[in-house]
């Protein structure tokens, strides 16, 4: 049982905990993951970590379904039953000289977390963070603090894109960048990726498969790097954006959406009044 | 006189209604007259929500009989058999008063079941308002009165058919009800005697913003506004250029100095963009910012909006938005397309009157005043220096004597220097409040507001 | 009335708006706070048209034609202000895919439906395909939304059966109106301009302000602000089977969504729905049996229905006569009615009895003349309820329920008291002043006006009153020369009735308890839960047959258990109170066999002797069977309060069904009590607090709720029969 030491509502949907977990924060590296698991009858679903310190982590949990909605509710001092970490390759930390971390909705958090390392290694670092509207920014103080420029952008009405690109596509014109990152949704990474392919940029993406065990035994994360298969939680979770078959993994994550869909609607069917005791989130 | 020579003698006035809308009185009363029913109601609307108006609230605590009088002169022409007077929260002193002149009037017979012995009863019941504008607008107040949400309702079916719980209704403004004694006693060709076309009569105004005189006055319709503001303003204080006029408040729109020879009619005023409205007029000279005008008003309009129809409750928020970034040096001139794009939108598509007349400040900026907005647009500029991102204080190091008044008024402790010594403003830490300017003494002029220095 | 709009020449009733002339005319104009049965609003303005004479642009939906106006639609100017006023609104409302080039051919690079916390635009919006909004966009054909998001961000409010998603609504009010237009108006308008939200009174919960949800808000919302929640995600259904509602009498016609062999959603068909025949039909997929059970050494063990049916068979043929009783509802159906009937009094010689009446009566007809109501119809029957509330009846009741809240009399009497204030009004009838009529605490003023309104009245008895109210009402008829209308409890009441299986109840009771009865086949029916003082009775049977759709209360002291399919499974009719033929059509595939089947089959398995006269004798006993409906005390002695038990509109009947509906069970989950303020003022209970009542040497517990809707000195709460007892109370620490 892991104590939950802190919860704030960030944003509607998103939800930030820290849980006290000692032996997992110790190892902990940027670009790393943990499995959680909120209670017995719960799923294990791979959370990037955001932050830590000497005795515990800190996750930006989003709202998607029945496990990431189950961990949101849970309230400071409550418990989550599993926690295990740190997996995954960490991200490789050198100073490369300029790079620009881009994020958007929960990838906010491990992007702070990588900015903070890039820039401790003497990097210049450029943090882009979008959202769909300001409702849904924040930790923007952390990373302005952290980082050499921020630069924020929300989607406008207008069109469906990321909106980050664009500001992205004037630093690339403008400076010389010599890597970019991208931690978000899977659209948003895929259109950085290609944003950057003309010039050839190293761009590294986080990916989030499907993980069922998270140690590289089930096979569930598969992705496709390269042509050849890789596992996301040991191989990865970062990639290089640029060989990244998006197809095949935008196609193996929606396997069970009905699924996912169901088992939302009938949990929330009995829960419903357990999320209605909650203020959804706390106006920082 | 019968109720018909009553309604004859009043559209022989050519009496308009005075609240803004100037709807002939007496043809007013006539449909109400000749609504089916035996029971009919008489409002007096004494919310005079127009900020800075207080025509009505003049009549209201100086002559609250007149406008009893009025009503019992509207009821016995209409055959109403219960009143209203909507009046304002914000007016203690008149809700006070019209109750003593009501119970006076009980009691000398002139209100109640047979009102001096005849066969009418008429009686009146104040109702108090709860602070929201748009309950001016008829239809709200009736749903105010109602006890239901002041919102306001398509018409038809009109209130002369079908108003206060479905009743024949008329609803007059206290400026309307306080003519009729006169109009009555002296004849409807004596007050029509003043005026011009079809605005008949007298006006309340009051008169304020740069002239020397300010105050309430009440003026033959068809005088022009030179005589107002010359004659009996005395002309612009500080003996400045008058840059022009508002009238009709928040909902009315902004004159340039060029038509200084407009005369003051219902038709003259509506046909330049702005309306007569209850008869606030504001004279502007080069110090007043036409831009920042338009956001003021609209952002009262905007904030008193009912939220019922889209245009007025979405459209006047974004004209706000871009309103804003115009005055602080923000915009391009796509807001000011979109400024201009959306307020023809609100001004033809709201429901009620409120969400017609809110555009109208901008409407009529844009109009008379372009190359102020092309000023604050194009080159972060505002000619009358007045909004606050585009102005900045500086000392002149040449006239200033060090004496220290200015560091003393500073309430952000902007200022620096020694005794004796060239004062200095920080502009990081200025919030324009021009307290040193005013402070500074005139033999110095140290002080001097000008547009500021990098954006 | 003669008029043209665009190119067309139309004639049409005055009074008609616009709009729908226009509509008659084939021509279509857009707009999206209009609705056929809601009162006109005008406030969303994208109806405005051009009308020849009058200035501006008036909106279509409220105004109505005038002879020889001459209306325009579709000029270049009306086109651009709808433009602008829908991009107006979409720049509050996310609508992303409304205007994407790909909209419509994304999956692939989607990761999820609701991989997103809120809605961001259609394809991630429960209404996707159909949303009004969707067609008003397509109709008028917007492109960009060039206008930036200023509203900021709020939250979804959950509610049993639907949420609110505030950052879909549109603000067109409609739910308002259909609210105020129930009679109920739990939600406004609040606050003012840009900031204005749709919301309860100080932000508390639906339930607390009164809401009953029936759904009425939901089914007229535009867009997906308003959505039940059970099958959101799933889209339209394909197939609506019509059919009736299995709950009361009134007996509201209703479409059920299927989709996938499940139910999707219910929806009203031209009938104004309550919340159990709007959201109750969880229970028909919610711990149903599907196999036979027999108790065997263990208990109740799974069985084939061979083997079930021939041990029926074989044991109830040893019962043929008086030992057996064959109890019945107003659920079943007219055919497994029937079949049932055959069965005891052919086969068994016995009878069948069900604790369910209803009279004869049209209610569209009577509601034409003057009315007089008695008992709860809006927590009993709320679609009749309704109906006579808009006919302005005198009602008598001790509490302020929605009936007497629009009544042209309201008789306020004490509980109990119902049948004296009956009679009252029978003798003021006929002698026109008042004397002798103060025995109630009804003033004799107030009796003769009423009966001043009710000559030839049609007199409604809800089923939640007694046999002595009843019979009063029976005489009042008489004497005004009026109508008798006992409303019936269930679906099927008027079936009982007209098969007279309503005959013989009590004393059927009686020989079970008495112990005269030893054999029972029970169909429909859970008098285990209904009246837990049978249960000794029911648990000393010698045989007992309980034929039902769960494991209910009673089938738990059973023998063998039969399961029966459910409404929603069969074909069969119910007979309304108007002697009308109502038809069931299935709408899923069948669990188990029908109860018509079930017994039909055991008919033929037993084959009996078909005597003659079946065989019907008063029997003697003991214990005597007051009967359901309000038993009344001697309430004059103990007691500082009277506690009434009375029909509650989240429970119906015996609760069998309505506990299996999970937001039925949620609303239901604290019991509340009813007091009246000086009354909770002097016992120090404030509203909310737990508090424990004693009545009849019982304890119950509940929580104060304390309203003006209770007359001083009596406290009420739901129960399943209708009861009045003498009670003390205080505050549960």
């Amino acid at each position: 049982m892991y104590e939950v030491l802190q919860r704030d509502a960030l944003a509607p949907g998103l939800t930030h905990l820290r849980i006290k977990a000692p032996d997992v924060a110790r190892k902990m590296q940027p670009g790393q993951f943990v499995m959680a698991r909120a209670d017995e009858r719960g799923e294990r679903i791979p959370l990037s970590v955001a932050d830590w310190d000497d005795d515990s982590v800190s996750v930006i949990v989003q709202d998607v379904g029945v496990s990431t909605r189950k961990l949101g509710l849970i309230s400071k001092g409550g418990f989550i039953l599993n926690i295990v970490g740190p997996l995954g390759r960490p991200s490789q930390i050198e100073n490369f000289g300029t790079v620009v971390i881009v994020s958007g909705c929960f990838g906010t958090g491990p992007g702070f977390a990588l900015a903070r390392a890039l820039k401790q290694a003497g990097n210049s670092v450029i943090s882009i963070v979008e959202a769909r509207n300001s409702d849904w920014l924040f930790w923007l103080d952390r990373l302005d603090k952290i980082s050499d420029r921020l630069i924020v952008t929300c989607n406008s009405a207008s069109s469906g894109d990321s909106s980050a690109t664009s500001p992205l596509k004037g630093i690339l014109g403008s400076e010389k960048i010599d890597r970019v990152y991208a931690i978000g949704c899977t659209f948003m990474m895929m259109e950085i990726s290609r944003a950057t392919e003309p010039d050839g940029i190293p761009t590294r993406v986080s990916l989030m498969p499907l993980m069922v065990d998270g140690t590289g035994m089930c096979g569930a994360c598969r992705c496709i790097v390269n042509g050849e298969p890789k596992l996301g939680c040991v191989d990865g979770p970062e990639f290089d954006g640029h060989r990244v078959d998006w197809d095949s993994l935008v196609k193996r994550m929606r396997s069970y959406l009905d699924e996912e869909t169901d088992a939302l609607d009938i949990w929330d069917r009995e829960n419903w009044h357990r999320a209605a005791d909650r203020k959804a989130y706390d106006r920082r | 006189m019968s109720p018909e020579e009553v309604i004859e003698e009043v559209k022989t006035s050519g009496l308009r209604g005075r609240g803004g809308a100037g709807f002939p009185t007496g043809l007013k009363w006539e449909f109400c007259r000749r609504s089916p029913g035996l029971e009919k109601y008489l409002i007096c609307n004494a919310d005079e929500g127009d900020p800075g108006a207080f025509m009505d609230r003049s009549i209201l605590e100086g002559d609250p009989h007149a406008v009893i009088e009025g009503m019992l002169i509207a009821a016995r022409a209409i055959g109403c058999t219960r009143g209203f007077i909507y009046c304002r929260a914000e007016y203690p002193l008149a809700l006070k008063r019209l109750q003593l002149a009501i119970d006076q009037a009980e009691e000398l017979g002139l209100l109640g079941d047979h009102v001096l012995g005849s066969d009418m009863s008429f009686d009146i019941t104040i109702k108090e308002g709860a602070g929201a504008f748009v309950c001016g607008e008829e239809t709200a107040l009736m749903a105010s009165i109602e006890g239901k949400r002041g919102m306001p309702r398509a018409r038809p079916p009109f209130p002369a058919n079908s108003g206060l719980w479905g009743k024949p209704t008329n609803i007059n403004n206290v400026e309307t009800l306080a003519n009729l004694s006169s109009i009555i006693n002296n004849g409807g060709s004596w007050y029509s005697a003043w005026g011009i076309g079809r605005s008949r009569g007298t006006k309340t105004l009051s008169l304020a913003g740069a002239v020397r005189r300010t105050g309430l006055i009440e003026v033959p319709l068809g005088i022009t506004l030179r005589e107002i503001i010359y004659g009996i303003g005395g002309g612009i204080s500080g003996d400045k250029a008058c840059k022009g006029i508002l009238t009709g408040g928040p909902s009315g729109g902004c004159l340039p100095a060029a038509f200084l020879d407009l005369p003051v009619d219902y038709e003259s005023l509506t046909e330049k963009g702005s309306i007569m409205g209850s008869g606030s007029m504001i004279v502007i000279d080069e110090d007043t910012c036409v831009v920042d005008t338009a956001r003021f008003f609209l952002s009262f309009t905007q904030s008193e909006s009912c939220g019922k129809c889209t245009p007025c409750r979405i459209g006047t928020r974004q004209m706000l938005a871009s309103l804003e970034k115009i005055t602080r040096g923000l915009g391009d001139m796509t807001d000011l397309v979109r400024l201009e794009r959306i307020a023809n939108v609100v001004r033809s598509g709201s429901l009620c009157g409120l969400g017609a007349g809110a555009p109208n400040p901008v409407l009529t900026t844009i109009k008379y005043f372009y190359e102020e907005y092309e000023a604050h647009i194009l080159q972060k500029r505002c000619p009358a220096l007045v909004c606050r991102e585009l102005i900045s204080y500086f000392i002149d190091e040449l006239k200033c004597q060090g004496c220290g008044l200015c560091l003393e008024s500073c309430p952000v402790d902007a200022i620096s220097g020694e005794k004796g010594a060239v004062h200095v403003i920080d502009q990081s830490a200025c919030i324009k409040c021009g307290a040193c300017l005013e402070v500074c003494p005139e033999k110095f002029s140290a002080v001097v507001k000008g547009p500021v220095q990098c954006i | 009335m003669h008029l043209r709009i665009d190119d067309q020449e139309i004639d049409v009733p005055p009074g008609t708006t616009i709009k729908e002339a226009a509509k008659l005319a084939g021509i279509k104009i857009p707009g999206l706070c209009d609705h056929p049965e809601l009162e006109r609003y005008g406030g969303c303005r994208l109806c405005l048209v051009e009308v020849e004479g009058i200035r501006g642009y008036p909106s279509s939906c409220t105004m109505p034609v005038s002879e020889g106006m001459k209306v325009r639609t579709n000029t270049p100017a009306l086109k651009s202000l709808r433009l602008n006023i829908l991009e107006m609104l979409l720049s509050e409302h996310p609508c992303i895919c409304l205007i994407c080039e790909r909209s419509g051919m994304c999956d692939e690079v989607r990761e999820g439906m609701r991989k997103v916390p809120q809605t961001m635009g259609c394809r991630y919006c429960p209404k996707d395909g159909r949303c009004e909004l969707q067609e008003a966009v397509t109709q008028i054909g917007l492109k960009k939304v060039e206008l930036c998001r200023i509203g900021t961000e709020k939250e979804i409010i959950r509610s049993p059966f639907f949420d609110r998603d505030p950052n879909l609504c549109i603000l067109c009010g409609r739910c308002v109106r259909a609210c105020a237009d129930r009679g109920v108006s739990a939600i406004s308008f609040v606050f003012r301009g840009f900031d204005t939200v749709i919301g309860t009174a100080f932000e508390k919960p639906l339930e607390d302000v009164g809401c009953r949800f029936c759904g009425a808000c939901v089914d007229v919302c535009p867009t997906g602000a308003l959505v039940e929640r059970a099958n959101k995600w799933s889209g339209v259904a394909k197939r609506v089977v019509e059919t009736i509602c299995p709950y009361c009498s009134s007996n509201c016609q209703i479409g059920i969504e299927v989709k996938d062999d499940k139910i999707l959603r219910t929806r009203p068909k031209g009938s104004k729905l309550c919340v159990r025949g709007r959201f109750g039909l969880e229970f028909v997929s919610n711990q149903r049996l599907t196999r036979p059970m027999i108790l065997k050494g263990e208990g109740l063990v799974e069985a084939g229905w061979q083997e079930a049916m021939e041990l029926v068979a074989e044991r109830l043929g040893g019962y043929k006569g008086r030992r057996f009783a064959m109890l019945l509802s107003g659920v079943l159906t007219n055919e497994a009615l029937r079949t049932a009937k055959k069965f005891s009094e052919r086969v068994m010689n016995s009878r069948a009895v069900a604790e369910d009446t209803s009279s004869d009566f049209s209610l569209t007809e009577i509601i034409q003349g003057p009315l007089l109501a008695v008992g709860d119809l809006a927590e009993t029957n709320p679609a009749t309820e309704l109906a006579i509330r808009h006919s302005k009846p005198v009602v008598i009741s001790p509490f302020r329920t929605m009936l007497a809240k629009k009544a042209s009399v309201w008789l306020r009497c004490r509980p109990g008291e119902e049948p004296q204030v009956l009679e009252a009004i029978a003798k003021a009838s006929v002698q026109e002043n008042t004397d002798a009529l103060g025995d109630t605490v009804i003033s004799a003023e107030e009796i003769l006006k009423a009966a001043k309104l009710l000559g030839k009245a049609s007199v409604v008895v809800g089923p939640d009153c007694n046999r002595a109210v009843r019979k009063a009402a029976e005489n009042l008829v008489r004497v005004i020369g009026g109508k008798l209308c006992v409303v019936g409890r269930n679906c099927n009441s008027r079936g009982v009735a007209v098969l007279g299986l309503d005959q013989g109840y009590e004393e059927t009771m009686q020989s079970l308890m008495s112990g005269e009865i030893a054999a029972a086949y029970i169909v429909g029916s859970n008098p285990a839960r209904s009246d837990p003082e049978l249960i000794e009775s029911l648990s000393n049977l010698e045989f007992l047959v309980v034929q039902d759709l769960f494991l209910t209360e009673t089938a738990k002291l059973a023998d063998v258990i039969l399961p029966a399919a459910s409404f929603a499974e069969i074909e069969g009719t119910y007979t309304s109170s108007d002697g009308r033929m109502l038809q069931l059509m299935p709408a899923l595939s069948a669990i188990s066999k029908s109860d018509m089947q079930i017994i039909s089959e055991l008919c033929h398995k037993m084959k009996g002797r078909l005597p003659d006269d079946p065989a019907s004798s008063r029997p003697e006993g003991t214990k005597t069977w007051t009967g359901k409906g309000q038993q009344s005390e001697d309430i004059t002695s103990s007691g500082s309060f009277i506690l009434v038990e009375g029909p509650c509109l989240f429970e119906f009947g015996s609760g069998t069904r309505t506990s299996r509906v999970r937001d039925l069970q949620y609303l239901n989950k604290d019991r509340y009590v009813d007091i009246h303020p000086r009354d909770a003022a002097r016992h120090k209970i404030s509203n909310g607090e737990p508090v424990s009542i004693q009545s009849r040497g019982r304890s119950i517990r509940g929580l104060a709720r304390v309203s003006m809707s209770v007359p001083e000195g009596v406290m009420r709460i739901c129960g399943r029969a209708s009861r009045i007892a003498s009670a003390e109370v205080r505050r549960d620490v």
